[in-house]
């Protein structure tokens, strides 16, 4: 238990970089999704090609993949980004995608009389998708978002392959140095304790959007 | 909160147990003998102890000694690629027999591990792009790029110029690091002298290795702790290779110089 105590800094170290890239991922990619999500919606031929193929490209490959490709292989280029750049940017673009397509889902679960009634009404369309579609969206896709939110949180750990410190590898650092796995219990305990109250926030929030109901 | 604490590691500790298994009664050696298989683990990166070649297959000078002493053993050798990290994790767990790749002979490692006789001189030098860099106190301010936990990082923790460093970068694998000296993201590799010189040689010789070394090393093969016997075995058939030239010719093959330590 000592010895747990005294790796702990160096874990939560780790966990620092392993929660900013979570955060950074989650205040971007959901935006993202949602805007390519509403602009595909218009039914813009060129629109819904480009979407579909930047899709199809990150949902596609491995992100292992995008992030050496980012962090190794745009230097070919002459574009050479800084690690904590290329792990952003590679996790944003990776889950954007994927949340493009549930939030499409989410949409096009919308009933389109909904629409219609908004028509003959004479809604603005700004108007129609912060009252119409957002609030029922949101709601619709909230335990699918958990889901991805949670895959994420373990997502983070494959910037070690970048050298950047994050939890998990700071945990294989000092497995390598003190030749015990315990690290990997603490770990592993973190990433639980996390996980738990993600689940609890989003359980909450489910809760609350429920009213609606 | 409590629970959830206590119902996680009573799950954990589940797992832990049931990955113990049974013991088995054999001493390694005898294991090897009967199954006919030596399981040798490297970091198949680390060219040009152990690496892949461009055929997909994994060479290497280790690879080729290795092969010769699993002949003699009467054995087939199997080559384990392994994390480097993990790789007394690996030999614990009895997933490899033995580490036999550039493995530096150091204190520290030798607590928990039982090395052979050292076959091999080695050095820490340094890789870089940058001109100004020429002794080892040029490497003030600099970004610096190891292999995490390898015997590089450690000459360079405890070299005078550690606390002067702009930053150390520790990366999986030497090739990463290169990459990322290439990009400039990082100013100096510190690298094994063997290693170094021969991936430089295969790119052209774009780096220089400025003429300061950070530690003086040997090389050995690891062992479990309790494996005497199988050592043992090894490092005698290292020694006939030695009496009857193999061992220098087989380093003659990648150095084009006899660099076989054992006599």
């Amino acid at each position: 238990m000592a010895y747990m105590l005294d790796i702990l800094p160096f874990l939560l170290e780790g966990l620092k970089v392993t929660l900013t890239i979570m955060g950074v991922t989650l205040l971007l990619s959901i935006p993202l999704g949602f805007l390519l999500a509403f602009l595909r919606h218009t039914g813009l031929k060129i629109l819904i090609f480009l979407i579909d193929g930047y899709t199809w490209l990150f949902r596609g490959t491995p992100l292992l993949l995008q992030l050496f490709f980012f962090m190794y292989g745009l230097p070919f280029f002459g574009i050479v980004l800084s690690r904590e750049t290329a792990a952003y940017l590679t996790f944003v673009l990776n889950y954007g995608a994927y949340f493009t397509e549930i939030f499409r889902g989410g949409i096009e679960s919308i009933d389109k009389g909904q629409f219609e009634a908004a028509k003959v009404l004479n809604i603005p369309r700004f108007v129609q998708i912060r009252k119409i579609y957002v609030p029922q969206v949101f709601k619709r896709t909230l335990p699918t978002v958990a889901n991805e939110t949670i895959t994420l949180l373990k997502d983070t750990a494959l910037v070690s392959t970048i050298a950047l410190g994050e939890m998990l590898r700071n945990a294989r650092e000092v497995v390598a140095r003190d030749l015990t796995a315990e690290p990997f219990l603490l770990a592993g305990i973190i990433y639980l304790m996390i996980t738990f109250v993600l689940v609890m926030t989003f359980k909450k929030i489910e809760k609350k959007v429920g009213v609606f109901n | 909160m409590k629970k959830m604490l206590t119902l996680t590691f009573a799950v954990l500790m589940i797992f832990t147990l049931a990955a113990c298994g049974e013991e088995d009664t054999r001493s390694s050696l005898e294991k090897v003998q009967d199954e006919g298989v030596l399981v040798m683990g490297l970091d198949a990166t680390f060219a040009p102890m152990g690496f892949t070649d461009e055929n997909d297959e994994i060479v290497g000078y280790d690879v080729d000694l290795a092969r010769e002493v699993a002949s003699r053993m009467g054995v087939e050798l199997r080559l384990q690629p392994i994390d480097w990290n993990s790789k007394v994790l690996e030999l614990d767990t009895n997933k490899i027999d033995m580490v036999w790749n550039g493995f530096t002979i150091t204190p520290e490692r030798a607590e928990k591990v039982l090395f052979s006789d050292p076959y091999m001189n080695n050095r820490q030098v340094v890789l870089t792009l940058d001109d100004s860099i020429n002794t080892i106190e040029d490497l003030e301010g600099k970004n610096v790029g190891v292999q995490m936990q390898s015997s590089g990082q450690s000459a360079l923790e405890s070299s005078n110029v550690f606390d002067d460093l702009g930053e150390m970068t520790k990366f999986d694998t030497y090739d990463l690091a290169l990459e990322d000296l290439k990009s400039g993201r990082i100013d100096a590799v510190v690298i094994d002298e063997i290693m170094g010189r021969y991936v430089n040689n295969q790119q052209g010789d774009i780096f220089s290795v400025p003429d300061f070394s950070l530690g003086d090393e040997e090389y050995g093969i690891g062992f479990r702790s309790e494996d005497d016997a199988l050592k043992n075995e090894i490092e005698s058939i290292l020694r006939d290779m030695a009496e009857d030239g193999t061992g220098a010719s087989i380093s003659e093959d990648w150095f084009s110089e006899d660099l076989f330590l054992i006599e």
